[in-house]
């Protein structure tokens, strides 16, 4: 087990070298200049040169990538032109609002999928079922920008039940200063009891996620169903109804617990997809994290903030699939980690 | 067969698909205590006759009438809700292929502990009834813990039948519980099915196309074909001497050691 864990970690830090090297590759190709951003519109041509002696970009790309990797080792992910701040203090003051968006997403994903494929799988080819896969079709292929305008324009706009943007009340912060425990303000709010501020931040998260938890109610449901209705053939099955089990339990007690490995599988897959979808999803809503950060950096050219994000998100990514395999085992005993 | 009503009787019995009929039995009977074999070629209607008993044919989209009648009481027409009442704790089903008959990821224990839960409600003796079963069938009480891939087939099947044992089922549906099994494990099986029998008045309905394994263990065989019982007789009479041709197929296509099989 140990061994595997090493082994992964060696071969992920393989992977994470070459997203920095492909990342800071591709950014190089782009036309544009990143010093004429960083000196400013009115700078003279004598300056952009000297800033652009000041931040190594007039040294060969390799020499820069190799520079750039013993920086990251060091935590030094170099400087935005943008923001002119480190860019892992921005990420990292960015991070915690992404990942509670994309969380929120997969525990809305797990609440609703789970349940609704089990119904249809239940229902097979009855009406749940019908209605399941067809909800299914919408919220696995709707474009995600487009269903957040469509809430946005409809509860906000419309009914005016709920924010528009942002990620909390500003004045509430000031009079409800938020503590930071985890640094997720939602469960910082809840930890500390800070009811006010968890309202706020719970108002304004609520589109934002339900937008994001379309794509993995969608799958988790779909997958679910296809698992269980793939058991009902097996002996066991027969066997817990030949104890007098009820068809609800025979599905949600026992034959569901089959694919409770598939769907932790998937949610690796959906945590990265739901990673840039919320970049989308925050652009539509003003959301302050990582996807406005990136899409804002992009526009500028911000060559060390896209290859920190792109890092950032690759690591996590990375993370989230270690996470997965190493629980893997522990809910399916057939499988050994070699 | 002393008693006034036998434990599972059952009287024009008619099991169809559609326009097709599978099972036309016109009386079939197995007193408590009693193996009754079921013998007949695959598709003779043995296993379906087994799962209309459990009441479990009609889900698998069969269309079932007649009379099954389990202690005194009627099961075809019988609620659903009353059937899943009884089924597990007056009957309980022996698979056929005990490789396959636990849920793979989870202790078989948990399966026997929950069926406990289900039909006698919460309580600490869940556990200690579990654990006495476990022994009735020869095995180690510690094995409860086990999953499925960490037991062998005749494990498996031993607690299977456990299971039977520890929700208090007086008639176990055998659905060819010894064809995926080795010999050894095979006459353990027996072996054990029939001490169940002597000491503990369990009756069986022991469905099998062997008829070497049945005339071992039966108190009484019934054979089928295409449907129908052919011919029911005690085990050692039918044996030596069968009546009907069909019979007479069957044994002689029973293997025999040290010598040809007899015409």
């Amino acid at each position: 087990m140990i061994a595997y864990t090493a082994r992964r970690l060696g071969l992920s830090a393989l992977v994470a070298l070459g997203v920095v090297v492909l990342t800071f590759v591709i950014a190089r190709l782009v036309p544009g200049d990143p010093a004429a951003g960083w000196a400013g519109p009115r700078a003279s041509p004598e300056e952009r040169a000297r800033v652009r002696e000041e931040l190594g970009l007039d040294r060969p790309t390799h020499e820069q990538i190799i520079d750039y990797v013993g920086g990251v080792l060091r935590g030094d992910w170099g400087i935005s032109v943008r923001t002119h701040r480190p860019v892992l203090d921005d990420l990292l003051s960015l991070l915690p609002n992404t990942l509670q968006l994309v969380l929120a997403g997969l525990l809305i994903g797990l609440l609703v999928g789970v349940p609704a494929g089990l119904l249809a799988a239940r229902w097979h080819n009855r009406l749940p079922d019908v209605l399941v896969r067809s909800a299914a079709i919408v919220g696995a292929s709707m474009p995600v920008f487009w269903l957040a305008l469509l809430l946005q324009t409809f509860f906000a706009g419309q009914l005016r039940l709920l924010p528009v943007a942002g990620s909390w009340d500003a004045d509430m912060l000031a009079q409800y200063p938020l503590a930071k425990v985890t640094g997720l303000p939602l469960v910082d709010a809840l930890v500390t009891g800070n009811w006010p501020m968890l309202a706020s931040v719970f108002d304004h998260l609520l589109l934002p996620a339900l937008v994001v938890s379309a794509y993995p109610v969608a799958v988790i449901a779909r997958l679910v169903r296809a698992s269980v209705l793939d058991t009902l053939g097996e002996t066991h099955i027969q066997m817990v109804r030949s104890l007098g089990f009820a068809e609800r339990a025979v599905l949600g007690r026992f034959a569901v617990r089959l694919s409770w490995n598939p769907v932790l599988q998937l949610c690796a897959l959906i945590f990265g997809y739901s990673l840039v979808n919320s970049f989308l999803v925050e652009a539509v809503f003003n959301y302050p994290g990582l996807g406005r950060y990136a899409a804002n950096s992009a526009t500028v050219l911000d060559v060390p903030a896209i290859v920190g994000v792109t890092l950032l998100v690759a690591l996590l990514y990375i993370a989230a699939n270690l996470i997965v395999d190493l629980v893997h085992a522990a809910l399916d005993p057939r499988i050994r980690l070699r | 067969m002393s008693t006034a009503e036998p434990l599972l009787a059952i009287r024009d019995l008619r099991v169809s698909f559609g326009e097709r009929t599978q099972v036309e039995l016109a009386e079939l009977t197995l007193g408590a205590g009693e193996i009754l074999g079921l013998a007949g070629e695959s598709g003779a209607g043995k296993s379906l006759t087994g799962l209309a008993v459990l009441g479990l044919a009609r889900r698998a989209g069969a269309t079932v009438t007649g009379s099954i009648r389990l202690a005194g009481e009627e099961l075809v027409g019988a609620p659903e809700r009353r059937l899943r009442l009884l089924r597990g704790s007056t009957m309980a089903l022996i698979p056929q292929s005990p490789a396959g008959a636990f849920n793979p990821v989870l202790p078989v224990g948990t399966t026997v502990l929950r069926a406990l839960r289900l039909h006698r409600g919460a309580g600490a003796t869940a556990r200690e009834r579990a654990e006495s079963a476990m022994r009735r069938v020869w095995l180690d009480p510690e094995h409860l813990a086990r999953y499925p891939h960490q037991l062998s087939g005749g494990q498996l099947q031993r607690v299977a039948i456990a299971l039977g044992l520890a929700l208090g089922a007086q008639l176990l549906i055998a659905d060819e519980p010894t064809s995926a099994l080795d010999v050894t494990v095979q006459a353990e099986i027996c072996k054990l099915l029939a001490e169940l029998r002597d000491k503990e008045e369990m009756s069986v309905l022991f469905v099998s196309h062997d008829l070497a394994v049945l005339a071992g263990l039966c108190d009484r065989i019934a054979v089928m074909r295409a449907g129908r019982v052919i011919e029911a007789r005690p085990a050692g009479e039918l044996v030596a001497d069968p009546r009907e041709d069909y019979t007479r197929e069957l044994l002689a296509a029973v293997p025999r050691l040290g010598g040809a099989t007899h015409a």
